[in-house]
């Protein structure tokens, strides 16, 4: 009798040991594998010196292979809005807010006419370092496939609404497909070699440094264009990165918007894409 | 705290829609830079261009108009514009000559062109001002100013040559117009002219010069483009200017014969690309194949291998599941044979 109970006993232990290691086993199965995002760093002051050195970074792993590994990175100046002849300052849909800013619905009727519409990146996130949402237009993917390299950042490709809890949009924002870009005190747009101090992208255990204006080569303006940094054929487990410095300068006061956003195989992946407001003030 | 995205989801085409024909117009001050979106100006443009074009050509053609200076460089080189006007007050600043040359490029190749003022100032389009929209002009007139209810100027421009643009219309324009551009080359030694293409000037402007007229609505063919140029209509939705005066922007084009030479402009230029939509629609759609097609299967290979990472799972799933059942009816079979019966 003592020795049929025993056995009992063990039996459901083994069975509770069967079902759980399955579980497990199946939950490990169905983990959402891609990218494993290792640091995701951006500012809240640009070009201010008491705030020490701004650094805009990324760095991912891929837990699957993955053919391509992409980083596009983004830099909008904010808009101010009662140059913009908004059609409504409240949007209950994205179409809503295409329709708000004529620019924004023009782009889009244009790739519409050519089939490509359905490439323009149109994402609603979390500010990374801020309580809004962002809701980006982003026309730089099918822009870099349309056009040659000759054409980087002189044409506005990327459209940014900031919203508030109510559905308010409380800030717009144009920009280009670039690293980084401001407008200095007269209103000069400058562009990446003019205010950034260095780039450096890893891949693996490998890091290239690209250098700013005054400093050696290769300089910032050899990185690829249209802002987007690709990886091949990239390896599970392997760190990949992208980290920005900006120089100290004097900017106009006002609102940058930096965007980061991580493909995989031309998939976004929102977890490894940050969206940062940062402040543009005098030194 | 925030409210949860309210469209998550992204509405677009389940599928790429074809190529579709467009006429683009876009009206910039380029006393800024970059150049400043004239909103009204192109609206005015827009409906009469619209006009000219479903009364000429039916509906198939749609009219876009583009807020962005850079943006309708780029979009005219695509191959699915057919042509479009082009309007810049006051050009102060210089062209690249990347831009200068894929607009001719594209020209020749075919497009139909309407320019407004400063497209035409050497200063400012430099290689276009001979290539594309031919006055090469190098100086600026401004109109007689009147200063009454309206703040206005206005030139007086005589009919010189006749074809469909001008066929029926008044020989004497006075239109408000608050400068034309034009060449200091005089006109008793041969005035400027283009070395290559077909030009037919239709008015000349009899205010902008003393003892002297100007050429100022000039047609011109080049390689399978064509152009119409009007040297004056300069305007401006300047920040105050709008305000100050609400029909500023068009004062022109609420005349009705600038909005027929206008609408009849459009409509020359686009003449001998209707005629051939259909082959030019092919065209383009392959273009834009061979340009988005990587973009398009590098997607497709980034769903599928999600595609296959999901079927891999189901099926470890389906044998962990197996073997778990198995393992479970084995030990309980094991475990509690014989217990009750003691």
């Amino acid at each position: 009798m003592a020795g049929s109970n025993l056995r009992g006993y063990v039996a459901i232990f083994l069975i509770v040991g069967v079902l759980s290691t399955s579980l497990v086993a199946i939950t490990w199965i169905w983990r959402e594998r891609g990218l494993r995002t290792l640091s995701l760093s951006g500012p809240d002051y640009l070009f201010k010196a008491a705030q020490g050195t701004a650094t805009i970074s990324i760095t991912v792993t891929p837990e699957t292979e993955l053919d391509a590994l992409e980083f596009r990175f983004r830099c909008l100046v904010e808009r101010d809005m009662s140059e913009l002849s908004l059609r409504t300052l409240r949007a209950s849909s994205t179409e809503d807010l295409a329709d708000a800013w004529p620019t924004v619905r023009d782009r889009l009727r244009y790739f519409e006419t050519i089939g490509a519409r359905e490439h323009v990146a149109i994402h609603d996130v979390s500010a990374t370092n801020l309580e809004a949402r962002v809701v980006l237009f982003d026309f730089g993917k099918i822009y870099s496939c349309l056009f040659d390299d000759e054409h980087d950042n002189e044409s506005l490709t990327t459209y940014a609404f900031l919203l508030n809890s109510t559905n308010h949009i409380v800030g717009c924002f144009e920009g280009y497909s670039d690293y980084l870009v401001a407008r200095e005190l007269k209103g000069e747009l400058l562009r990446r070699d003019e205010v950034l101090k260095l780039v450096g992208v890893q891949s693996g255990d490998i890091v290239n440094e690209f250098y700013g204006r005054e400093g050696a080569e290769p300089s910032t303006q050899s990185l690829p264009s249209w802002g987007h940094i690709s990886f091949e054929k990239v390896r599970v487990d392997e760190p990949y990165g992208v980290t920005l410095i900006a120089k100290e300068a004097n900017m106009a006061p006002g609102r940058l918007l930096l965007c980061v956003e991580t493909f995989g195989d031309g998939i976004w992946y929102p977890d490894s894409s940050g969206y940062w407001i940062a402040r543009t003030e005098l030194v | 705290m925030l409210v949860q995205p309210l469209y998550a989801a992204v509405p677009a085409p389940a599928a790429p829609s074809s190529v579709d024909p467009i006429f683009l117009v876009g009206c910039f001050d380029a006393q800024r830079y970059p150049p400043m979106f004239c909103p009204n100006y192109t609206r005015a443009l827009a409906d009469i261009s619209s006009e000219a074009i479903h009364t000429s050509f039916g509906e198939d053609i749609e009219v876009l108009e583009i807020g962005d200076w850079f943006f309708l460089l780029d979009a005219l080189t695509q191959p699915n514009v057919l042509g479009g006007v082009i309007s810049v007050r006051q050009g102060l600043y210089n062209l690249s000559a990347l831009r200068q040359r894929e607009l001719a490029g594209s020209f020749e190749d075919g497009l139909g062109l309407v320019g407004i003022h400063a497209v035409a100032y050497w200063p400012f389009s430099l290689g276009l001002a001979e290539r594309v929209f031919p006055l090469n002009a190098t100086k600026t007139s401004s109109g007689k100013v009147h200063r009454n209810d309206v703040i206005t100027s206005r030139h007086t421009h005589v009919k010189v040559g006749e074809n469909e643009i001008n066929e029926g219309l008044p020989d004497e324009l006075d239109v408000a117009d608050a400068e034309v551009v034009y060449s200091p080359v005089p006109k008793d030694e041969g005035g400027w002219m283009p070395g290559e293409g077909s030009i037919t000037v239709l008015y000349e402007c009899t205010t902008a010069i003393r003892d002297g007229t100007v050429p100022s609505i000039v047609a011109y063919e080049r390689g399978s483009g064509r152009s119409v140029t009007f040297a004056g209509l300069g305007h401006t939705d300047a920040p105050g200017r709008y305000e100050k005066d609400l029909f500023w922007y068009n004062h022109s084009l609420a005349d009705p014969v600038v909005r027929e030479l206008l609408g009849n402009s459009v409509t020359y230029a686009l003449k001998p690309l209707a005629d051939s939509l259909e082959q030019r629609i092919e065209t383009s759609e392959e273009y834009v194949k061979e340009r988005i097609g990587e973009l398009e299967a590098q997607i497709e290979r980034g769903e599928a291998a999600i595609e296959d990472r999901e079927r891999t799972a189901i099926m470890t799933t389906v044998v962990i599941v197996a073997l778990s059942a198995l393992a479970v009816l084995g030990i309980g079979y094991l475990g509690f044979r014989g217990t009750d019966t003691g």
